[in-house]
């Protein structure tokens, strides 16, 4: 199968410049949505930034599963249409079939053109994740983005064919996976279950949210000092 | 051919008609240090997709931010409270991001900053950092010091910071992080304390 996903970059226009819904209206509550058929709270502002950010369905899969916090693993199915909108739906693969089966889906990324240069895209929980609905999100051109999103936006886009993810890419998302929880053991400390949470969802020493992008330290490094110092006085 | 822009400090040389910044900073003081502003994300050095704290981040510079989280973990802070952590949210916020220098030979109320240019790491206390330039950075509500204080040596008001700002300073280690989907992020800094002076 070949995917045809361009990777473009436009200019500068900072991600974080179109505002729907801020994030200290939207409340842990919305963002960490929980159900009656499983407690594994999956951080949806993530899953939405996964999307905005990836380079493709393969990219989105890996990053969609360093997200959630369950022993499942999450397939994804993406399905480009001829105007230009996306389905991207998350499963849960329970019987490695390679496709979409009933009861299986987790959620749905919809995303659409609406105009020249602009777009939306929002994220909806299905299954046992049926209560949570994204603010719609918009797009557009310019914005620094992962194609996956932007795609269309770009000149020379071509119309990807479908893609699922196959029971043995699975075996190597599991591995990459299981790697990705080695290397972050502040969060993945506590054993595994399914239909149990775990992990922190706040605090920033004893465990960060999943959603936090770590950023600079503003101390001194004198350890990797290459060159001389000198003091100014004034 | 469009005008070449120096930067801060360096100097500019004309070379068979080709415009070519040489990047020569003659840094004899604290104006000549290259103190810009700078977004958000490039000002806390936020990368997107990276969990941990980049502990060898070297960028300085300040900031405009509409809203900023203020994350004390092991002290004192004000407003609510949740799993330990302290958190005041700002609104109108200037950030000022140093770096602290590892050897402190400021006076009582002061910090020596380390800020590196190119290879070489310029050392200059805190005040006379500001008095230089306090009076050049915009106005707002706060104005938070993105600076770590790991002696927890108490700083005080510098006489050049300007009437009706609270300033807010550190102890501990200064991170920078950011938080919640790309169109609504906010950025946060936590550190063991804040204290507004």
């Amino acid at each position: 199968m070949t995917l045809r996903y361009r990777s473009f970059i436009l200019p500068t226009l900072l991600s974080f410049a179109l505002v729907s819904t801020p994030a200290c209206q939207s409340g842990e509550t919305d963002r960490w949505v929980t159900t009656s058929n499983t407690n594994v709270p999956i951080d949806w502002d993530a899953v939405g930034k996964a999307y905005a950010e990836a380079e493709g369905p393969a990219d989105f899969e890996k990053r969609v599963n360093e997200i959630y916090e369950g022993d499942e693993l999450i397939s994804v199915s993406v399905v480009d249409n001829e105007d230009k909108s996306q389905l991207v739906t998350g499963f849960f693969d329970e019987n490695n079939s390679g496709a979409i089966d009933e009861g299986e889906k987790i959620f749905e990324i919809s995303r659409r053109i609406t105009g020249e240069g602009k777009g939306e895209y929002a994220v909806a929980g299905q299954g046992a994740y049926a209560g949570y609905h994204s603010p719609m999100m918009g797009m557009v051109a310019g914005m620094m983005l992962g194609s996956m999103l932007m795609g269309p936006m770009g000149p020379g886009y071509v119309r990807a064919a479908p893609y699922t993810t196959s029971p043995g890419q699975r075996a190597q998302l599991s591995s990459h996976r299981s790697g990705y929880r080695s290397a972050n053991p502040a969060r993945f400390s506590k054993p595994s279950q399914s239909g149990r949470s775990y992990g922190s969802g706040k605090s920033f020493g004893g465990g960060r949210s999943p959603a936090r992008t770590g950023g600079g330290r503003f101390g001194a490094r004198s350890a990797t000092r290459k060159g001389g110092t000198r003091r100014l006085d004034a | 051919m469009r005008p070449a822009r120096a930067a801060p400090g360096g100097s500019t040389l004309e070379l068979q008609g080709l415009t070519i910044i040489a990047e020569i900073r003659n840094i004899g003081s604290t104006r000549d240090l290259p103190f810009v502003e700078q977004s958000p994300r490039e000002l806390l050095g936020i990368v997107p997709g990276r969990i941990a704290v980049d502990a060898d981040f070297e960028g300085f510079g300040w900031g405009r931010f509409a809203r900023l989280r203020l994350e004390a973990v092991g002290g004192e802070c004000e407003h609510s409270a949740s799993q330990g952590v302290v958190t005041t949210e700002l609104l109108d916020v200037i950030v000022v991001a140093l770096h602290v220098a590892d050897e402190d030979a400021s006076g009582t109320g002061d910090l020596d900053l380390e800020l590196r240019v190119d290879d070489e790491a310029l050392v200059v206390s805190l005040t006379t950092f500001l008095a230089t330039w306090a009076p050049r950075l915009p106005t707002a509500q706060a104005w938070v010091l993105a600076l770590c204080n790991p002696t927890e040596k108490p700083i005080a008001r510098p006489a050049s910071m300007p009437e009706g700002v609270a300033l807010w300073v550190a102890t501990g280690d200064v991170d920078a992080w950011a938080e919640g989907s790309f169109d609504a992020q906010i950025c946060g800094l936590t550190a063991t304390s804040w204290k507004c002076l």
